[in-house]
């Protein structure tokens, strides 16, 4: 039974959500400051490479190195976001110019690829991954067992982060601060909220997150190192938010369902249903096309709208 | 009303952008084998290979950089035989060759088919440099070009046999790229060899629709197992296949090099490559100024191509690995050619006549599918 499609396809949708969940997540927190980040990509690609190339260097037991591994890789994504994060909040530079700058910066055919060749990683063979863990022996029970109890630590922290994101925006002080942030700036300033420092905190955590999701790629789903490895998963994310309203919950939902639309191509295909397979390849974005077209519509902006000085540089008028 | 705009703005940008990055992933890496390419005198031949990715990829690569390094270490002084790693298979490949002119490398070898247009260019453009290109026949009046091809299905046909034997249902499975005439070869030898073992055995294909993808390939492999594959052959270098397999109890067979470490109890046997039969000749040619444009069509007879047992290949019936080894002679000796007649195709259409041999021409430009493989398309 655990090798029906249904099942294949919900742990696939598991698998690849799951570097989209968290880098959603933390773009999700980076906006909601009112911060936009496109460089969600080279974010995800410089998290990818720093976290491969620590858990190489390393020796020792598999899970203090990978532990190393990812704090290495979202400290990288946190790196890159400061960058970001000084240009426009500092600087007031364009925030989408910046961003996009990042990911060409950082990505496929930049800083990630000249660093992995400075450190000759490319085409080894991961020598610590991220394996599946049986969670108190559930991992055979049917359907339910490789899905939720049958997962690498990644995927279980991807799930507590969900809740703690949710919890953090809406039950803290410190989370409805940051939405008057992203809302408001003006009246969280007279407020006494101190804007520019928040939307420090929460582009630097948005990049930290976002390297993370990359080390989910270098480390557990293809243990090695590619150039542009993440292959647009960066950009998805971003779409992801929006798609989700900016809401933790949903883009869990969101992540997992691009998952399995990633995967459907290859076990339509092993299941003897021929198709083109450049369709399959089309079809994450193609999806993106008609969530877009659906969460467009009158009532959805009306009820859920962007934070609303997403994209606005904040300058305290001086009187 | 307006609140809409920037989120839909930005996720159009978006959208663009992961198309855009989906697409082009390649980068040009300049890491040529450190020279200081001060002094070419004395009967010192400057040779260099041009590869699309990475130099170590795996396998394919990996292949001709175990010949390079050997040639390098047989002739010593005499030549100085580098390469130059993802460069891609663009008019920037024209760059990478002009300056390695400048520098006075006098034999330029591009492994990957896209290379073609560029090295015919630059062979135009430099008369007095060698090229070798790889499934490109050599254009008229170009007397500096020489083009190969590899009889990949020699290796693969061994390796449809094996995974027959290995496989108790006969569900053969296979990761592969795009369906190129050199991939219908390896796909369809595959068919011929694992029916030899096993009259009922299917091959299950799945394309990622691209050479080198590590997340793509690990779905791939997961839908085949999932579906009821026993045994994943691939003749792309991803070390994700391999490993992906032994973690999910599957056999796996590849090619390039071995990759036994990579799945220690699952790797059946790998199709691999050796050079020399190929790079030699041309060196000494190009070395002695006695080039002739020819196109080399490369098998197991050459001793450019064998099937290599790996850590699981004890494991299969005494008979089976009696007849693979009798295939393995057959092909070296050519006795054997893997698409004699009669071959009929999927659709009931005779391929290769009774007792007939396929021509070269047919060979590298491979259409048909045969009968037991799945999940692909003839093209025409």
């Amino acid at each position: 039974m655990n090798d029906s499609l249904m099942v294949e396809l919900a742990m696939s949708g598991i698998a690849y959500g799951t570097p989209l969940l968290i880098a959603g997540l933390g773009e999700l927190l980076t906006e909601r400051s009112g911060v936009l980040n496109l460089g969600v990509e080279g974010m995800m690609l410089m998290g990818a490479l720093a976290g491969f190339w620590v858990s190489q260097l390393l020796g020792g037991p598999d899970w203090t190195a990978l532990l190393l591994a990812l704090l290495v890789a979202a400290l990288a994504g946190g790196l890159i976001a400061s960058v970001h994060a000084i240009l426009t909040i500092g600087f007031r530079a364009n925030q989408i110019v910046s961003g996009l700058a990042l990911t060409i910066f950082a990505g496929a055919t930049g800083l990630s690829s000249y660093l992995a060749e400075v450190g000759g990683v490319a085409g080894d063979s991961g020598k610590h991954v991220l394996r599946p863990i049986d969670v108190a022996g559930l991992g055979d029970l049917p359907i339910v067992g490789p899905l939720l109890f049958h997962q690498n630590a990644l995927v279980y922290f991807s799930w507590v982060l969900t809740i703690a994101v949710s919890v953090y925006l809406y039950r803290t002080r410190i989370g409805m601060r940051l939405r008057a942030v992203g809302d408001e700036p003006r009246a969280a300033d007279a407020m006494g909220v101190n804007v520019p420092r928040y939307r420090y905190a929460h582009t630097i955590v948005g990049g930290c997150f976002a390297g993370l999701a990359g080390a989910a790629y270098s480390l557990a789903l293809a243990p090695s190192w590619t150039n542009g490895m993440t292959a647009g998963a960066g950009w998805i994310a971003i779409a992801l938010v929006i798609f989700a309203f900016w809401r933790p919950v949903l883009v869990l939902a969101g992540a997992y369902a691009f998952g399995v639309v990633s995967g459907l191509g290859f076990n339509l295909q092993a299941r003897g249903v021929d198709l083109p397979p450049e369709l399959f390849n089309a079809l994450p974005y193609l999806t993106t096309v008609a969530v877009l077209v659906l969460v467009s519509s009158t009532w959805a902006v009306g009820r859920f709208g962007a934070p609303r000085a997403l994209g606005q540089p904040y300058a305290r008028e001086e009187s | 009303m307006k609140r809409i705009r920037p989120g839909a703005a930005v996720a159009l940008t978006a959208l663009v952008c992961a198309v855009l990055a989906a697409c082009g992933t390649t980068s040009d890496g300049d890491n040529a084998a450190q020279d200081s390419a001060n002094d070419d005198g004395g009967g010192k031949l400057k040779a260099m290979l041009l590869y699309v990715g990475p130099a170590q990829d795996g396998g394919y690569n990996s292949s001709f950089e175990a010949t390079r390094t050997r040639l390098q270490d047989k002739y010593g002084d005499q030549l100085e035989f580098t390469f130059k790693e993802n460069v891609p298979e663009t008019a920037q490949a024209r760059q990478v060759i002009d300056a390695a002119v400048q520098d006075g490398y006098k034999l330029i070898i591009g492994n990957g088919y896209g290379y073609g247009p560029h090295t015919i260019a630059s062979a135009k453009k430099h008369p007095d440099v060698y090229f070798l290109q790889s499934q490109w026949a050599p254009p008229k009046n170009l007397a500096n070009f020489s083009g190969f091809d590899l009889g990949v299905e020699d290796g693969f046909y061994l390796a449809g046999m094996a995974a027959a034997g290995a496989a108790k249902t006969g569900r053969l499975g296979m990761v592969n790229a795009f369906p190129i005439p050199f991939e219908m070869r390896v796909m369809n030898a595959m068919v011929l060899g694992a029916r030899r073992v096993n009259a009922d055995a299917t091959t299950r294909v799945v394309m990622t629709n691209s050479w080198f993808d590590p997340p793509k390939d690990v779905q791939a492999v997961n839908s085949l197992i999932s579906s009821g594959a026993e045994v994943v052959v691939n003749p792309l270098n991803d070390p994700a296949i391999p490993q992906t397999s032994e973690e999910k109890d599957t056999y796996s067979i590849g090619s390039g090099i071995e990759h036994g470490d990579l799945a220690p109890t699952k790797q059946v046997a790998d199709v691999v490559y050796d050079w020399a039969p190929l790079l030699e000749p041309a060196i000494e040619a190009a070395r002695d100024g006695t080039w002739k444009p020819v196109f080399t069509y490369l098998g197991a007879k050459d001793g450019v191509i064998k099937l290599e047992p790996g850590p699981a290949f004890d494991g299969l019936n005494a008979d089976v690995k009696a007849e693979i080894e009798d295939a393995q002679a057959a092909l070296s000796s050519g006795e054997l050619n893997v698409f004699t007649g009669p071959i009929v195709d999927n659709r009931g259409k005779t391929v290769v006549a009774d007792g007939e041999q396929l021509e070269l021409k047919d060979l590298i430009g491979m259409t048909f599918v045969l009968d037991g493989l799945e999940g692909v398309k003839a093209s025409k």
